[in-house]
């Protein structure tokens, strides 16, 4: 009874701030949807539903998120074989470098791409600036991490064994991947391209930067519906719809993850050198590097050109609020803001993360027990699919009340990141609590150890370093989230990515360039926190 | 034949096994002992390819160096028997059959006098899941026999059992080893299970060969009763 209390105690405030600022905001969102000059009217949604222009957001989204997890799931796992299983000198550094795309913010990852793709950019012949197909590679660049994370864990502690098994019996390499090793990689497989599928679909800065207008999923449609045309209805029917469909993927991804953890029980098989055989694998890997490093270097270039000479130029006009009065701040002043608002969320997110994890991986006596955590763990995995856009802008109509009315306060755009992050944190701290032996809490209890002990002593050393890291991960995730922050940044206080954006949606070489020098600037900063957080060599980290 | 000679194994440049001549007769048992971490087991899995090793390893005069595992026509058991646990014990079984696709009937018939001959008749529907440790070791030796192999390699295969199991399947494994005239190589720390399944031994420590010889004068010298299986306990 008094370890119920405690857990009920240690969640309380988790759901609260769930409950005040997610679940509020994006049911106040739904609400709006079924209801037309205040009376309530479900037929409308069905109405908007079949609009043609939603049914085309709609399609283009299933389709777009579909082809992109498939290429992500295709060049992800020999990616994940060659730097999981095999051993080659840089094979460390590669693993975290193509880590680095997933914390990336969204505006910058469709700044390099435009500047890649466009005409006269070193891909430019390929004729793609502006077209699906550079959203389809933005999205992949964005999430083979995830797949390359998830299925590396996998296989890196799958044991050798039965497949030396099956090679004694006679089997070739291929039949022995098809019977032995394709079943134990299968659910963290089927599980991580779920997550990409989710993440695809609910891509918002990519779709807007690459996409323009020409092209719109459903989540850049929630923002022009919302923003552009302030037709509510029609933004909070396609709410709905993106609600269901990532509630019923969330479910589904759970049950696969619960089917075999990876993470739980680690056996780390000795990764060997390279044979010739792995020539294919290694062949995707090298690819994979190139593609995800080409968008990258051509940004750093792109910043350092101007006028055919190279020049810093663009540079020193980040300390600068800009010639056309277009940034009230300078960028420079917006990057302080942007770490500030980071560390807050990031704050916030492990300190909820930390109590709903230590809450969902108790071991629970009765089913009803064990149901209640099932669903509060699901709950808190809602913020990794549900529209950013939606969050930022339910905040926006909901809070407008006393006692809530917080939509000028300050701290509200790092909780939106905080409520961003959340499921990040979460799925790197619950699979290593998990895999904590229940038993060394009990040896220590049946030595004298109180609980506060106990935690001392069994849980803190192996929490340590996977706390560090899921701040850290935390941490880049809020600087980069734009999604929300774009609804809730107030004009005086933009974050950079805001302030990308805007100096992008601006004519002018000067302007451009800017937003070129301050997407590397905030490339440089996240990608140095994860090169560092990496180094923890934390297995749950990125994988879901 | 099986002949080693000159045979040596290296981890990370730090020899492990070093210079081991053996030779293995066609329808002999030979017992590899030695305490653990004495490179027995890898000199098994050295012989079934699974580890790179210098000098010569070759079948009936021909060199088996850069023949894969999968064409050495060897078959591998495990300590804990590596069955696939998402398979039926049936399909586990017919899994080598599969590979060199033998037709469905032909399959079926050869499973059952396969389990039949490891006495689990009966057992080809259950997952390996649900079988005690010594049920799901004679399934691994049914899957072993089933390559009908030229050389069975049996890493340990009865020490994850308790004594006295342990003592009965070592008569049954010598019983069905005879039956089927199958050349082995068996790899133990267990003199008794030595003595009771192999006609021959190669003594290991540290990575080279102590002592080696025939089993049979050494039985001769054991008084009567000291290798019959013991008694189970009640369970």
């Amino acid at each position: 009874m008094r370890r119920r209390a405690a857990l009920a105690g240690l969640a309380v405030v988790p759901v609260a701030v769930l409950l005040v600022f997610f679940v509020v905001p994006v049911s106040g969102m739904v609400e709006r949807g079924f209801r037309t000059d205040g009376h309530w009217d479900p037929v409308g949604v069905l109405d908007v539903l079949g609009r043609d222009y939603v049914r085309r957001a709609i399609w283009f989204t299933v389709w777009t998120s579909a082809s992109a997890t498939a290429i992500s799931v295709a060049l992800g796992l020999p990616a994940a074989y060659a730097l999981y299983r095999l051993t080659f000198p840089g094979g460390r550094l590669l693993r975290a470098a193509l880590l680095v795309p997933f914390v990336l913010p969204t505006v910058v990852v469709g700044v390099a791409f435009r500047e890649l793709l466009r005409a006269g950019g070193p891909l430019g012949f390929l004729g793609l600036d502006g077209t699906p197909g550079a959203i389809l590679a933005g999205m992949v660049f964005f999430n083979v991490a995830v797949v390359i994370r998830a299925v590396g864990a996998a296989w890196e502690s799958l044991d050798r064994r039965p497949a030396e098994a099956a090679a004694a019996l006679g089997a070739p390499p291929f039949r022995v991947f098809r019977t032995v090793t394709w079943p134990a990689l299968r659910p963290a497989v089927i599980s991580s391209a779920s997550v990409v599928f989710l993440f695809c679909a609910s891509a918002f800065g990519i779709v807007l930067t690459l996409g323009g207008l020409r092209y719109s999923s459903v989540e850049t449609q929630i923002y022009l519906l919302t923003t552009d045309l302030l037709d509510l209805q029609g933004a909070s029917a396609l709410s709905i719809v993106q609600l269901l469909a990532v509630t019923v993927l969330l479910v589904l991804a759970a049950r696969l993850r619960r089917v075999a953890d990876p993470t739980a029980a680690r056996s780390v098989a000795r990764p060997r050198r390279p044979l010739v055989s792995d020539a294919p694998a290694l062949a995707v890997t090298a690819l994979l590097v190139v593609l995800v490093a080409l968008p990258l270097a051509t940004l750093l270039v792109g910043s350092l050109r101007v006028d055919g000479g190279w020049s810093l130029a663009d540079y020193h006009r980040l300390a600068s609020p800009g010639a056309d009065d277009l940034l009230v701040v300078p960028v420079l002043q917006s990057l302080w803001i942007s770490l500030r608002t980071a560390l807050g969320a990031m704050a916030l997110s492990l300190t909820l993360g930390l109590s709903i994890s230590l809450v969902v991986t108790r071991r629970m006596g009765t089913r009803g027990e064990r149901r209640v955590l099932a669903v509060l763990d699901g709950l808190f995995m809602l913020p990794l699919g549900v529209s950013a856009v939606t969050l930022g802008f339910g905040l926006l109509v909901t809070l407008d009340r006393a006692p809530f009315d917080f939509r000028s306060a300050p701290w509200l755009v790092a909780v939106a990141q905080a409520l961003v992050a959340l499921p990040l944190v979460v799925r790197t701290l619950a699979p290593v609590l998990l895999g904590i032996d229940d038993r060394q809490r009990q040896a220590a209890a049946s030595l004298g150890a109180g609980p506060l002990r106990r935690a001392l002593v069994v849980d803190v050393p192996v929490m340590a370093r996977p706390l560090l890291a899921a701040a850290g991960f935390a941490f880049a995730t809020s600087l980069g989230e734009f999604g929300a922050t774009s609804f809730l940044a107030r004009p005086e206080s933009p974050t950079l990515p805001v302030v990308i954006y805007r100096l992008l949606g601006r004519p002018g070489a000067d302007n451009y360039g800017t937003a070129l020098a301050a997407s590397v600037v905030l490339a440089a900063v996240t990608a140095l926190v994860v090169l560092l957080v990496d180094r923890l060599r934390v297995p749950s980290l990125g994988a879901f | 034949m099986l002949m080693l000679k000159g045979v040596g194994v290296a981890y990370e440049g730090r020899p492990f096994v070093h210079d081991l001549d053996l030779e293995v007769a066609d329808g002999e048992v030979l017992a590899l002992l030695g305490p653990s971490g004495s490179g027995k087991s890898t000199v098994l899995r050295a012989i079934a390819g699974l580890e790179p090793a210098t000098g010569a390893i070759a079948w009936d005069g021909r060199s088996l160096a850069g023949v894969p595992t999968h064409r050495r026509g060897f078959a591998l058991m495990f300590q804990d028997g590596q069955l696939f646990p998402h398979l039926t014990v049936a399909a586990n079984v017919a899994y080598p059959l599969r590979l060199r696709g033998m037709g469905r009937n032909a399959r079926r018939s050869r499973v059952d006098e396969l389990l039949e001959l490891v006495g689990l008749a009966g057992y080809g529907d259950r997952l390996p899941a649900t079988l005690s440790g010594g049920q799901r070791q004679r399934v691994a030796l049914a899957r072993a026999l089933a390559v009908e192999p030229r050389l069975l390699l049996l890493d340990e295969p009865l020490s994850a059992l308790d004594a006295a199991l342990r003592s009965r399947l070592a008569h049954d494994l010598r019983a069905i080893l005879t039956e089927s005239r199958t050349t082995a190589v068996l790899v133990t720390h267990d003199q008794r299970e030595a003595l009771v399944v192999a006609d021959r031994f190669a003594l290991l420590d540290d990575g080279r060969l102590v002592r080696a010889g025939d089993l049979a004068p050494i039985r001769a010298t054991i008084p009567d009763g000291y290798l019959d299986p013991l008694p189970e306990l009640e369970q």
